[in-house]
């Protein structure tokens, strides 16, 4: 009998950065980078699953600042990983860049290694604000780095902030156009949020900004720079320019996370859920790896909608039973339903969901609204 | 019955009644090392958080004095917070003495003038105590003269103690047995007793605290409740020691409580007078004073169909508590709610508190308003308890409202800030006099313009150095007007106000300005209004939120997602629907308070 295999994505946190960006509030340490990779095979070893049941579709090694890593420290994760696993003939695996830690030949190695896809941190085209908001790079630096990736990969992506505390949002249309120039085929583009516990949160606050008219503008500038704008804060040129692993995350695909504050949800039988956490501590991680915890099929199903929804894309309820059993009625509230297809925030046909483009302008809202979350 | 000793132990706030009780209980072994922590009589937990007394309690104790005899000591622990003087009052009727309790480092205090006052009134011996010598800053030469000074009481038998390090415990209780009398009364006339206090326990049902004036009340004795005309069989009855502890019976000049297997609450009537069933003709104990309320605001369950819930909670509540009165009511905008009166503001703080934590009731809480006497055209009178049923002003003649004097002591270097604060507030001073380097300044000031933070901006002037206490003293005419408050051109009965005229305009720019960042925007813009009648007086606007959704999603993490999502529905859960505009139910009590 013919088996058909699952998808499934593999995170690896890096937990390494030269100096701690102050409006960041993800894992990271400033200490000497330290070779994990023993560990991140523990990690992988604490999820019992039959392996065969899977096929890997994207590797994803972020951060921190992954690209102070040597390639031949990629290339040798990456071929373990093809020893172990099926592998799709279309293997995505992305690297997050620092643009300050490469060069020319740098970045030809780390495709001699099997990075498909750069993903480039540059965050504002401008020096005052890469100044402000505690980058290392400059934007000339930037520019040159993404001019060569252009020459040198089919796929690549490039990260912008907007939103911050000090931005007109004339600064942030001129930006617009010049990325428009830079004809990057993946962008990412995030409203700032000010993080509890970042000195960025300590010291400013949003609420004279309108990050609405930002994201207003972002969408316009970009739909008419023939971006399509498939996730809330991610626009490509083509379908097959989308980012593989973040759409498993939307999706509701299984996925490992390996390292210290890395995520997972693995289906580790049909409908039997199980999540991963790394500790947020590198020598607590180091000890003591994931842990790993069962998730009922209603609380997956409740997170795969409020990932699924942020995309431009319908989600099925047929999907959702098969992987949690759990249906459209077992998870929604039809009466909010109701009221915001009414108000056009999105349309369901019975079979799927699929939310608007101004229904997912307010989707935190909307998705408490409509799910039967249990607080 | 003469080796009895009834007292109070009265003081401000925070001069140590609370830990000096905790002293006496340990010195006379009313529990062990292990039962003993700080503040034992102050049982709930609101009390314990905030470490003051809201509620009085009382214990008895047994001391082996120096004479050689036991004697058998009913304490009762009293709040010093001006809004529930009356608890002070009630414990009062109940004893014979009282131990005054001045903190030797701060002097005499707004309160300990009140509450000494009201033991000569209800004809105690006093004991002065000086607390807190052990503070460096203790001053007990100087505090000795502000007593006798402003209060008029000798302290020649005062005690120098400390409730911290145990100093002067022991001689505080020999000067209980020697100076206070023993109480009068006879034990083998017939039973009455005086109903002090009452408590609702949901194991045991009411429980009745009583003072025994006369005769000997015995366990399955039936007993008459003389103004609520019924009759109850006591079930058990005993001693607080602090532990609940039954006996067979309580005689003539004891305290103790009795439970009867009352379910009705009215039948509880503070101050009423316990006797034998057949004993028709008894001729009542006097009573207490009722205490009337001062300030009035209104509970709604933020979710309609507790209600009922609501409903019975107040009326549990009011078993503790019988100084505060209810109401049904029933708002355009808020549906079903209970409209209370108040002896102030904590008074207020602390019932909401409770509602919501020990019955676990989510609540609105209206602005709170003083009682306003209306005087229509056709010469009738109409109290105003809620600015929402103000009738339409062709019909009024005049309005009159309620005054307060106000008593504040204060070092003099903070007068000056003090008297424009008074003179802001409408206040016409009255008196000015010094003990030494304090002042003690008294005011007539409208209550209306002090319920609200009049208290919170006198310690905040005066960095807590200022202590008040006010009495009513009657209405007078003045020019009021209400202010209403329109959000999306809905009028929001909930936050309308009354206010003087020549403040109205002022208070409703403020209030609009306060709300405008107290309600989360919405989709849509939303405009806010004050007016009187139908002239706006001030205007705000909210702009429309533009965009609601988490940018970034990093790794993989829903987990956190999820719980963000889940804060910010429960957040939801405590908003209230007026028309199309979601306002958080804390949004009435933030608007009115803090300028
Ligand atoms: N240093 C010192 N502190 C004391 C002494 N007695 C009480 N305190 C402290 O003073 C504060 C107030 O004490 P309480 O016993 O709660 O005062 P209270 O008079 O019962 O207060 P209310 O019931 O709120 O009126 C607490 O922090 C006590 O620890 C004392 O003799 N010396
Ligand atoms: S480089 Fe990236 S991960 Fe490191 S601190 Fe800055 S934003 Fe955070
Ligand atoms: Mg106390």
């Amino acid at each position: 009998m013919k088996q058909v295999k699952t998808p499934l994505s593999i995170y690896f946190h890096i937990p390494f950065c030269l100096q701690k960006c102050p409006y960041c509030a993800f894992y990271k340490e400033t200490s000497h980078p330290e070779d994990l990779t023993d560990f991140y095979w523990r990690d992988l070893n604490q999820y019992s699953f039959d392996r065969n049941q899977f096929f890997v579709q994207s590797i994803y090694f972020g951060g921190g600042t992954p690209s102070l890593f040597p390639p031949v420290f990629f290339k040798n994760i990456i071929a373990q990983l093809k020893k172990n696993f099926i592998v799709s003939d279309t293997l995505e695996v992305t690297l997050e860049i620092n643009p300050h830690t490469v060069s020319d030949s740098s970045l030809l190695s780390f495709k001699d290694a099997g990075i498909t896809r750069p993903s480039f941190g540059v965050q504002s085209l401008f020096n005052t604000n890469l100044k402000k908001l505690g980058r290392l790079h400059s934007a000339e630096k930037a520019l040159d780095v993404l001019a060569f990736a252009r020459n040198h990969f089919t796929s690549y992506s490039a990260d912008f902030i907007y939103g911050l505390p000090w931005q007109s949002l004339e600064d942030w249309e001129k930006q617009l156009t010049l990325i428009l120039d830079l004809n990057v085929p993946h962008l990412s583009l995030y409203s700032l949020s000010l993080e509890k516990g970042t000195p960025f949160a300590n010291r400013f606050h949003l609420d004279q900004l309108d990050q609405g008219e930002f994201y207003e503008t972002t969408r316009e500038v970009l739909i008419s720079g023939g971006y399509q704008h498939y996730e809330i804060s991610n626009f490509a040129k083509k379908e097959s320019d989308f980012s593989q692993h973040n759409l498993a995350y939307w999706r509701g695909d299984s996925y490992l996370g390996l390292g210290p504050s890395a995520h997972g949800r693995l289906e580790i039988s049909p409908q039997k859920w199980i999540t991963s956490e790394g500790e947020s501590h590198l020598n607590r991680w180091k000890k003591d790896g994931l842990n790993l915890h069962p998730i009922s099929p209603q609380d997956r199903g409740i997170e795969m909608l409020l990932m699924a929804l942020r995309l431009d894309a319908p989600f099925y309820e047929n999907f959702l039973q098969k992987h949690t059993q759990q249906t459209f009625g077992d998870l929604l509230d039809s009466k909010n339903l109701r009221k915001y297809v009414e108000q056009k925030w999105l349309s369901f046909d019975k079979k799927s969901l699929h939310t608007t483009a101004h229904g997912r302008q307010f989707l935190n809202t909307l998705l408490c609204e409509i799910l039967k979350l249990n607080i | 019955m003469k080796n009895i000793r009834n007292f109070a132990i009265i003081a401000h706030i925070d001069h140590g009644k609370s830990t000096l009780a905790d002293r006496l209980i340990e010195f006379c072994g009313g529990l062990n090392s292990r039962e003993m922590k700080s503040q034992v009589l102050d049982s709930m937990d609101i009390e314990r958080e905030r470490g003051i007394t809201i509620k009085a309690q009382t214990v008895c104790l047994k001391y082996k004095a120096k004479d050689g005899q036991i004697y058998q000591l009913n304490l009762l622990d009293t709040p010093g917070h001006v809004d529930f003087t009356y608890e002070v009052s009630r414990s009062l009727f109940a004893c014979e003495g009282s131990l005054l309790i001045v903190d030797a480092a701060q002097g005499v205090e707004a309160q300990t003038l009140a509450n000494t006052y009201l033991a000569i009134d209800a004809g105690h011996e006093i004991i002065p105590i000086l607390n807190k010598i052990d503070l460096p800053a203790a001053d007990v030469p100087a505090v000795k003269k502000q007593i006798e000074d402003i209060i008029g009481l000798d302290t020649s038998d005062a005690v120098e103690a400390s409730a911290k390090t145990g100093i002067g415990i022991q001689d505080i209780l020999e000067k209980i047995v020697e100076k206070l009398p023993a109480p009068k009364g006879n034990p083998e006339e017939k039973l009455k007793a005086l109903l002090i206090d009452s408590q609702y326990d949901s194991y045991l049902g009411v429980i009745t605290l009583v003072r025994i004036k006369d005769g000997v009340l015995k366990k399955g004795d039936t007993v008459r409740f003389m103004a609520a005309k019924s009759t109850y069989k006591v079930d058990r009855l005993g001693i607080f020691s602090p532990k609940m502890t039954d006996l067979k019976q309580l005689s003539a000049g004891e305290i103790g409580f009795i439970i009867t297997g009352m379910k009705n609450v009215a039948d509880c009537q503070i101050g009423d007078t316990i006797t034998g069933e057949k004993d028709l003709d008894a001729t009542p104990l006097p009573g207490f004073r009722k205490v009337e309320p001062v300030v009035f605001s209104s509970f709604f369950p933020t979710d309609a169909s507790d209600y009922p819930l609501l409903k019975s909670a107040v009326e549990k509540l009011s078993l503790n508590d019988a100084s505060f009165t209810h109401e049904p009511e029933q708002s355009s905008a808020l549906g079903y709610g209970i409209r209370c009166g108040f002896l102030g503001l904590l008074h207020m703080e602390v019932i909401q508190e409770r509602l919501s934590r020990e019955f676990d009731l989510d609540l609105i809480n209206t602005a709170p308003s003083v009682a306003y006497e209306i005087y229509l055209m056709n010469g009738k009178m109409m109290p105003l308890h809620n600015p929402a049923d103000y009738p339409d002003p062709t019909f009024i003649d005049y309005t009159k409202e309620p005054w307060i004097r106000v008593t504040i002591m204060l070092p003099d270097s903070y007068l000056g800030k003090v008297l424009e604060l008074c003179t802001q507030r409408r206040g016409v001073q009255e008196d000015l006099t010094y003990v030494g380097s304090r002042a003690m300044l008294v005011y007539k000031l409208p209550l209306n313009e002090i319920v609200f933070d009049f208290y919170d901006r006198l310690k905040s002037i005066t960095q807590g150095y200022a202590g008040f206490d006010y009495a009513p003293i009657g209405f007078e005419k003045g020019d009021l007007v209400k202010v209403s408050l329109l959000i999306n051109e809905e009028l929001v009965d909930a936050l309308s106000f009354m206010a003087h005229r020549s403040q109205a305009e002022a208070k409703g720019r403020a209030l609009c300005a306060r709300l405008k960042d107290l309600i989360p925007k919405h989709q849509f813009k939303i405009p806010i209004q004050a007016a009187i009648g139908g002239k706006v007086i001030a205007r705000e606007t909210i702009s429309a939120l533009r965009k609601d959704v988490t940018a970034k999603c990093y790794g993989g993490d829903i987990t956190r997602k999820k719980k963000l999502l889940e804060k910010q529905k429960k957040g939801k859960k405590k908003m209230r629907l007026f028309g199309k505009v979601e306002i958080p139910q804390n949004t009435f009590i933030k608007a009115l308070k803090s300028e």
